[in-house]
């Protein structure tokens, strides 16, 4: 009988005990929320600046891409050719050689270079347009030459059509289209005046792709306004925890039985709801100002709320260096200055630094930058569609990236700021 | 208070007494600084206990070493060397029980401005592990005792200094502690709270041999509220005893001034200073100014040498003989705010 009133007795302690350390993380997770949402420059810096900068970013660039200087193009040649006086003419293959060979100066004294590069393909099926063909070869544009091509451009009367395959939206198919048009038009023109009459028409059927995006710059402008405002969570976490140092009431904190664990629980805690409510705010900002995503906002918005973390933990190793909070917030500022550079990387083009390989899967430079990571990551899943299975090793370093920066910055804040003083 | 009447009032006496609170043995600490050539002793070799329901005042003047002592007894400064003892255990600065059962109130306020009253209190209760229902029941007394209820929905940093200062002092003591460290709090409260707190400490320290550790510059409190009266000086304990035995064994007597209803001379001085044991006679102008040990028993005496002489005394002042006395004669300095 006592044995089952001891065990009860024990049970009910540990149940106790439990509660006390949910009780005590909450409540101080609940007053880190108060003090971040009472403030008002978190809600101008890491809510209202985003935004704006996303208002107008959206009006700007929320038109297509056109960046590029050579077009590639993916050519499906079905023209069987033409036979007329013993002579077979093959004007499909001519126009395929037309475009390889156009070129055009870049500047005076540099070597020109070609408008088209041009992959072909003899099958045409629908995998031909499927996203991944275009991401792999980078192409811009797909040409189908029909069969009759040849002996169309004989018959005078008759207009010469081809079809084109791509993102109507993106700037590098419609600079594509436009530049290919041009040529195709001086082509048959010319063709057509060599047989003896330049009259008719060209004709260009446009087949759209409904798997691609629309991608704009806007678009990979995005994750980076999201990011950004979490990044600037990296003043907050540092300015609250040197201010608690500062006030004393950090102080006031460890005369309590509170341990070091309930502190940072409840930071973190707090930060990854002002996250969370900074993502859903930004990506429907996003949304209203014509963000074209395809992707899981759910898989955008965890992997974003899992850097975060990492912004906590970086926020903590400032304040564990920092006696003043305005110390703590310029250190943050020089310190997120580069963390929200960096996922401008995709809209400039800049390209990864390998550091090393795992099974083919390259970990660059730039990924010890959560910020780096995820901004990756949102794109290839706004964008592109791609699920977690396609960004699983991206996704495993952002987590293991944002562990080391979690045990740096607790064991730097436990030792430099939560130790009884020497001094 | 019954307490002081079982106090030792030897300087050092039963250091490991097992009805000491606390006790502090060969406490040391010594700061060194790349400007100096020697380590600054702030604490130097400190032995002394308190006892379970004492209230301990502790006076110094500025940079006596009395913050630091606070500092290392609540645990937030690391001693150099020595031992302080709560209940017989040794100080752990991780322990959860040892946090439970102590209190401090920095001479600092220290609280969180983006909350309100109630919410400062309610996050620092939560984290002493007071339950829900008892927590809002304590908050709800100290505020109304502290004159805060009609503010608790204000933020703190909306308060006035005074204020401020009182919610700093409810947020040491919302856990009930069993030892309460108050440094300087007194200061910057208006008479009426002032009161309150003087009444509430006695009170405090009365229920369950609650034990108070105190400093302030305003003598007459600690005077009036300590049972013993620690003066403590360069990291040292220069004198530890009651009020009373400090004022006794260390002060210079009451001073007493008569003032003569017509002109006199030397000879008067000096008939009451030959007539009269004890007491050191002093003219000044029309007074006479007469310093002895327990003035009030004198004066009958006094009056009839005076009039023995042919004069009449038309005003008595009598200034008792205060901790201030002994404090300066014991460290030299008058103690500054």
């Amino acid at each position: 009988m006592d044995e089952k009133k001891n065990t009860q007795n024990k049970f009910f302690s540990i149940t106790q005990n439990i509660g006390y350390e949910f009780r005590t993380t909450l409540k101080l997770s609940l007053k880190y929320l108060k003090e971040i949402f009472r403030s008002k420059l978190f809600l101008i810096i890491a809510v209202a600046l985003p935004a704006v900068l996303m208002i107008f970013m959206g009006v700007i660039f929320g038109g297509p891409i056109s960046a590029v200087q050579s077009f590639n193009i993916l050519v499906i040649n079905e023209d069987i050719g033409y036979t007329n006086d013993t002579i077979t003419y093959t004007f499909g293959d001519s126009l395929i050689s037309t475009l390889e060979t156009i070129t055009y100066p870049i500047e005076e004294g540099e070597d020109p270079i070609n408008i088209f590069y041009v992959y072909e393909t003899d099958e045409y099926n629908q995998s031909t347009e499927d996203y991944l063909i275009y991401e792999e070869h980078g192409l811009h544009l797909t040409l189908i030459i029909p069969e009759n091509f040849s002996e169309v451009i004989f018959n005078f009367d008759i207009d010469v059509k081809v079809t084109v395959v791509g993102d109507p939206v993106t700037g590098d198919y419609q600079s594509s289209l436009t530049a290919f048009s041009s040529i195709y038009d001086e082509f048959v023109g010319v063709v057509r005046l060599s047989l003896g009459d330049d009259a008719g028409h060209t004709v260009i059927t446009e087949n759209y792709l409904d798997i691609v995006g629309n991608t704009t710059i806007f678009d990979l402008m995005v994750p980076g306004f999201v990011i950004i405002g979490i990044v600037m969570n990296i003043v907050f976490v540092s300015s609250i925890l040197t201010e608690e140092y500062e006030q004393k009431t950090l102080e006031k904190l460890q005369l309590t039985p509170m341990r070091t664990i309930h502190l940072i629980g409840g930071l973190a805690l707090a930060q990854l709801l002002v996250a969370l409510v900074q993502i859903i705010v930004l990506f429907a900002i996003s949304l209203a100002f014509g963000y074209n995503a395809i992707g899981s906002y759910i898989l955008a918005g965890i992997i974003i709320w899992i850097m975060s973390l990492s912004m906590s933990a970086i926020g903590m190793i400032i304040a564990s260096v920092s006696k003043k909070a305005t110390i703590a917030s310029s250190i943050s500022s020089v310190v997120a200055i580069p963390l929200y550079m960096i996922t401008f990387f995709p809209v400039w083009g800049i390209e990864a630094i390998p550091m090393f390989q795992i099974n083919g899967n390259v970990f660059g430079v730039f990924d010890i930058l959560p910020t780096n990571l995820a901004t990756n990551m949102v794109n290839q899943v706004m964008i592109y569609g791609q699920t977690l299975s396609d960004i699983g090793f991206e996704f495993v370093s952002l987590i293991i990236v944002t562990l080391i920066y979690l045990t740096i910055g607790v064991v730097l804040i436990s030792l430099l700021k939560l130790r009884p003083k020497k001094e | 208070m019954t307490a002081s009447k079982e106090i030792e009032t030897q300087e050092g006496e039963a250091v490991r007494d097992i009805g000491s609170s606390i006790e502090v043995v060969d406490l040391k600490k010594h700061f060194t600084s790349k400007n100096l050539d020697e380590a600054v002793k702030a604490v130097d070799g400190l032995s002394f206990s308190i006892r379970k329901g004492e209230i301990f005042g502790l006076l110094g003047p500025n940079g006596a070493g009395k913050t630091t002592l606070i500092r290392m007894l609540v645990g937030l400064l690391k001693p150099s060397s020595g031992q302080i003892l709560f209940n017989g255990e040794e100080l752990n600065v991780n322990s959860s029980k040892l946090k439970s059962v102590i209190g401090y109130v920095p001479q600092e306020t220290a609280f969180w401005k983006e909350l309100t009253v109630y919410e400062n209190l309610s996050t620092i209760g939560t984290m002493y592990k007071i339950p829900n229902k008892e927590l809002k029941e304590r908050i709800d007394h100290l505020l109304e005792g502290l004159y805060l209820t009609e503010h608790k929905k204000k933020l703190a940093s909306k308060l006035s200094g005074g204020m401020q200062r009182r919610l700093n002092l409810a947020m040491g003591m919302v856990h009930h502690p069993q030892i309460l460290l108050l440094d300087e709090v007194f200061v910057g409260l208006d008479p009426q709270t002032r009161n309150y707190l003087y009444d509430y400490l006695r009170d405090f320290a009365s229920k369950d041999d609650k034990t108070i550790i105190i400093t302030s510059h305003l003598m007459e409190i600690v005077d009036s509220l300590s049972d013993r009266v620690g003066i403590l000086d360069l990291g040292k304990m220069l004198a530890l005893d009651t009020p009373e035995n400090l004022k006794n064994t260390h002060g210079k007597g009451d001073i007493l001034l008569l003032e003569i209803d017509k002109e006199f001379d030397e000879s008067l001085v000096s008939k009451i200073d030959k007539s009269v044991t004890d007491v050191s006679v002093e003219k000044k102008e029309q007074n006479i100014s007469i310093k002895t040990l327990n003035a009030i028993a004198k004066i009958p005496e006094i009056l009839n040498v005076v009039e023995a002489e042919g004069y009449n005394v038309e005003d008595v002042k009598l200034t008792k003989q205060s901790l201030e006395t002994v404090f300066i004669s014991l460290t030299g300095k008058e103690l500054r705010v």
